[in-house]
């Protein structure tokens, strides 16, 4: 019975390996077609990739690229946008998102953010949703640490130190436990869109009738407010809002 | 005998009842007036019919007259109020009373109010000679004007706002016409938009027939007019000056007569009378929103001259309305380019003539776009409504959506880029940063390390952790506070271990051995245990150093007992109890932990 699960152990981490050797060799076959300016077949593996449900923000880094050297600009924003959403420390996708976004269209003065909106934004966005899990079992393996001195030491310095240490650390780690869910929510919720058309006209309402507000084109950026079926309410930076039909963009 | 005409009929259109009683009242413009000068009389009644009789005016002279109808809405019930007027001039100063009326609706008679007037002389002499002059002159005219008058001719006198009307001036003549200048004078047009339609010079036209005499016809003026505004409108008088040659029937001198000339150059004054047209509003009912004030017969023609396209190139969108009907009043349409379009103000063609029956042909509007980014875009659909006076309704004309495909041009980011500042300007001329190749983590999506088992394991296995220090560090406490028994335990030992030889000797039943193994153990536990030499230690240094009562007694009685015992054996302590007091002393010592 136990040889048994051994084996299926065993069977399953070469399955993986297996895939994951496989994996690797199409990652590099897709290199090689970038390199020599075959960007279509690139973009064509980089997406099989994607579709394997594998999160990296390197492959949407690399899928952003192909995209920026074919020219198509709201493709690689799109893809560098989730890169970054992936990795908010992967600053070759910040990088390249700025010169990408400095051949859009549409210029949108943006409201600054309250301030304590900015400084949790980059506290946030400090680690990745697993550095952050990383971090919490560390930070717990020292709180343990520090209670095992605080359990067992008689001198009573050692033992406060050994207290407030296990104490704080184990708050701290509840934190970054947090840190690391709301990363991963905010991994899986698509807050924002990119607009994929090359030009789109924002409606009053969700409905075709509906008179125009105003009209963005490929690239920009939008935050998605609400949604009814097939049309999104999106807000932009600038405070403007609208309803556009959801298929002329793409969530991040 | 115009008279009579309207003091025979006041027989109105209509038979509506009589709801409400009968009020005839007769109304007067002046209380005073001069000699000569005119004043206006007004006999009204509140109902639609009924056989008139005009009062008698006596000395006054009957001038003009005219006859009118109004309604008016009291209370929410609607009134038709008739009415004749009276144009009267006095003659000679006094007192004058104007007897009531008649009117007999139904059977019944009704008299209307008598009206008093007084007349006093002009006093202003020259006026009045000046009026006389021109009532003189009129008088001449009089006899001219049955051979010589223009007369207006119109299509219709009831329109709808908007409708098209020609008017014709026609001149009637019997009398030789010496000369006939331009008319110094043109009707005013007020309330109407007019257009000239008159044809290059005078036209003549065949001879016609009025109340059996035949005139001489020419064509003064014609003009097309479209009501602008609904009312009761007014074309006014078209004045001129021509010059006829009247025959004197008597000869002023034998000359004359000698001479022949029985004829006269007279100039005349012509002035044709003003027309009352009835223009109706357009209905409200089903009046389209945007419309925009076209009446007549319309068809309608939308298309762009090409609907694929590259970004910053032109487009030109046409409509062309074809028809007839107000054509010269039809404005550009407004259509709605997407927000992307620069649209440029529309060109206006206008291929259409005007004549008698209005305007007809066609009338084009061309806008020109430029698209500015590529895309798909629709037009939105555009109508053109129209009045159709001929069949009393609105017409709506639309076109089916159009659907313009831009494709991206070669210049369309150079036109459109507007650089934001110099720090982008800078980044334009780098290039991306390379890809990612190594240390990449090709995981799927359970590959992950938060949320995956091994995560949620190591943090249990911390908390249980934890969990198990707790209960450690608890268990060696309890062990901790349990420090008399192990220490108990713990002395014991060592007393044994001191005792050992003693015990030994005991055994061995060597007394005099044993006790001086007794103090010589006792006396090295208490030099090991306060760290003092052996000839440092004395028995009072022990007691003092220890600070215990009871150990201090007890000592004193085992080392005393172990010493006499040395010398002189005896038996007050056995030397098995002295054992276990020297065993004792060593134990309660230890556990009093110095």
């Amino acid at each position: 019975m136990k040889i048994k699960t051994l084996f299926s152990f065993i069977f399953l981490f070469i399955l993986q390996l297996g895939i994951a050797i496989e994996n690797l060799e199409q990652f590099n076959k897709a290199t090689t077609a970038f390199d020599s300016s075959n960007y279509v077949e690139a973009v064509k593996i980089y997406e099989s990739l994607i579709a394997k449900d594998i999160i990296s923000s390197d492959l949407h880094f690399n899928l952003g690229n192909a995209f920026f050297k074919q020219n198509d600009i709201p493709k690689a924003i799109l893809n560098y946008e989730k890169a970054i959403k992936i990795d908010p420390n992967n600053t070759d996708a910040a990088y390249n998102l700025k010169l990408a976004n400095s051949k859009t269209i549409d210029k949108i003065e943006s409201i600054p953010d309250l301030f304590l909106y900015r400084w949790w934004k980059t506290i946030f966005n400090l680690f990745s949703s697993e550095n952050w899990a990383k971090l919490t079992v560390l930070v717990l393996f020292f709180s343990i640490g520090f209670a095992a001195l605080y359990f067992f030491s008689n001198a009573t310095t050692l033992k406060k130190t050994g207290f407030y240490g296990a104490t704080t650390l184990f708050f701290i780690m509840l934190f970054t436990w947090f840190l690391a869910q709301q990363q991963r929510s905010y991994l899986n919720q698509k807050e924002y869109a990119i607009i994929i058309e090359p030009t789109v006209n924002i409606n009053s309402s969700p409905s075709m009738g509906s008179s125009k507000l105003f009209v963005l084109h490929e690239g920009t950026k939008v935050k998605i407010e609400n949604e009814t079926n097939e049309w999104f309410e999106i807000s932009l930076p600038n405070g403007n809002k609208g309803w556009v039909k959801s298929a002329l963009l793409k969530g991040i | 005998m115009r008279k009579l005409l309207y003091s025979i009929c006041f027989l109105l259109i209509g038979t509506s009842s009589f709801a409400g009683s009968i009020n005839f009242v007769a109304k007067c413009s002046h209380k005073t007036v001069e000699v000569g000068q005119k004043f206006k009389i007004t006999f009204s009644v509140n109902s639609s019919g009924g056989n008139f009789t005009p009062p008698d005016f006596g000395k006054l002279r009957y001038y003009n007259g005219g006859q009118s109808s109004s309604s008016q809405n009291i209370n929410g019930s609607v009134a038709v109020i008739n009415s004749i007027s009276y144009i009267i001039i006095a003659d000679a100063p006094g007192n004058y009373t104007i007897e009531p009326a008649g009117l007999e609706v139904n059977g019944e008679t009704y008299k209307s109010n008598s009206i008093k007037i007084e007349v006093v002389a002009s006093n202003q002499n020259s006026a009045n000679s000046q009026r006389k002059k021109q009532n003189a002159r009129k008088k001449t005219a009089k006899e001219v004007e049955d051979y010589i008058f223009i007369q207006p001719v119109i299509g219709k006198r009831n329109l709808y706002v908007g409708e098209s009307v020609s008017v014709t001036f026609k001149l009637y003549y019997q009398l030789p016409v010496r000369n006939l200048s331009q008319p110094d004078k043109m009707p005013d047009y007020n309330g109407f938009w007019s257009k000239d339609i008159t044809l290059g010079g005078r036209q003549e036209l065949p001879i016609e027939r009025i109340n059996g005499e035949e005139y001489n016809v020419i064509i003064l003026n014609q003009v097309l007019l479209s009501p602008q505004k609904a009312g009761e409108l007014e074309i006014g008088s078209l004045e001129m000056n021509s010059i006829v040659q009247i025959r004197t029937r008597q000869p002023r001198n034998n000359m004359e007569r000698v001479m022949g000339v029985g004829l006269e150059n007279k100039e005349v004054r012509l002035i044709s009378k003003p027309i009352k047209i009835t223009v109706k509003p357009l209905p409200s009912t089903g009046k389209p929103a945007d419309f925009s004030g076209a009446v007549g017969q319309f068809t309608m023609n939308f298309k762009p001259n090409k609907t694929n396209i590259k970004s910053n190139q032109s487009i030109d969108f046409e409509i062309k309305i074809t028809g007839s009907g107000n054509l010269p009043l039809i404005g550009a349409p407004k259509l709605s380019f997407p927000p992307d379009f620069e649209a440029y103000d529309p060109e206006t063609k206008n291929s259409f003539s005007t004549n008698m029956g209005g305007s007809q042909g066609s009338k084009s509007f061309s806008y020109l776009v430029i698209p500015r980014h590529s895309g798909t875009f629709d037009i939105e659909p555009f109508a053109f409504n129209f009045f159709d006076p001929i069949a009393k309704k609105y017409k709506t004309i639309s076109h089916n959506p159009i659907q313009i495909q831009v494709e991206k041009g070669e210049e369309e980011e150079n036109v459109s880029y507007t650089p934001r500042d110099k720090q982008d300007i800078e980044l334009l001329g780098t290039d991306i940063r390379y890809l990612h190749i190594n240390n990449i983590a090709l995981a799927s999506g359970e590959g992950l390390f938060y949320g995956s088992a091994t995560f949620y394991l190591l943090i249990l296995f911390g908390i249980f952790l934890i969990a198990a220090l707790f209960f450690l560090s608890k268990k060696f406490k309890e062990r901790n506070t349990d420090t008399i028994g192990i220490k108990k335990s713990k002395a014991n030992k060592l007393a044994k271990k001191r005792m050992a030889k003693a015990k030994k000797h005991l055994d061995a039943k060597e007394s005099t051995l044993f006790y001086e193994e007794i103090s010589a153990a006792l006396f090295g536990y208490y030099a090991d245990k306060f760290n003092i030499s052996l000839a440092e230690l004395s028995q009072d240094r022990i007691v003092d150093l220890v600070n215990d009562d009871t150990i201090a007694t007890e000592l004193k009685i085992v080392l005393d007992e172990a010493e006499m015992a040395r010398f002189a054996p005896s038996s007050s302590i056995s030397e098995t109890d002295l054992y276990e007091k020297a065993v004792n002393i060593i134990s309660k010592t230890e556990g009093l932990a110095l």
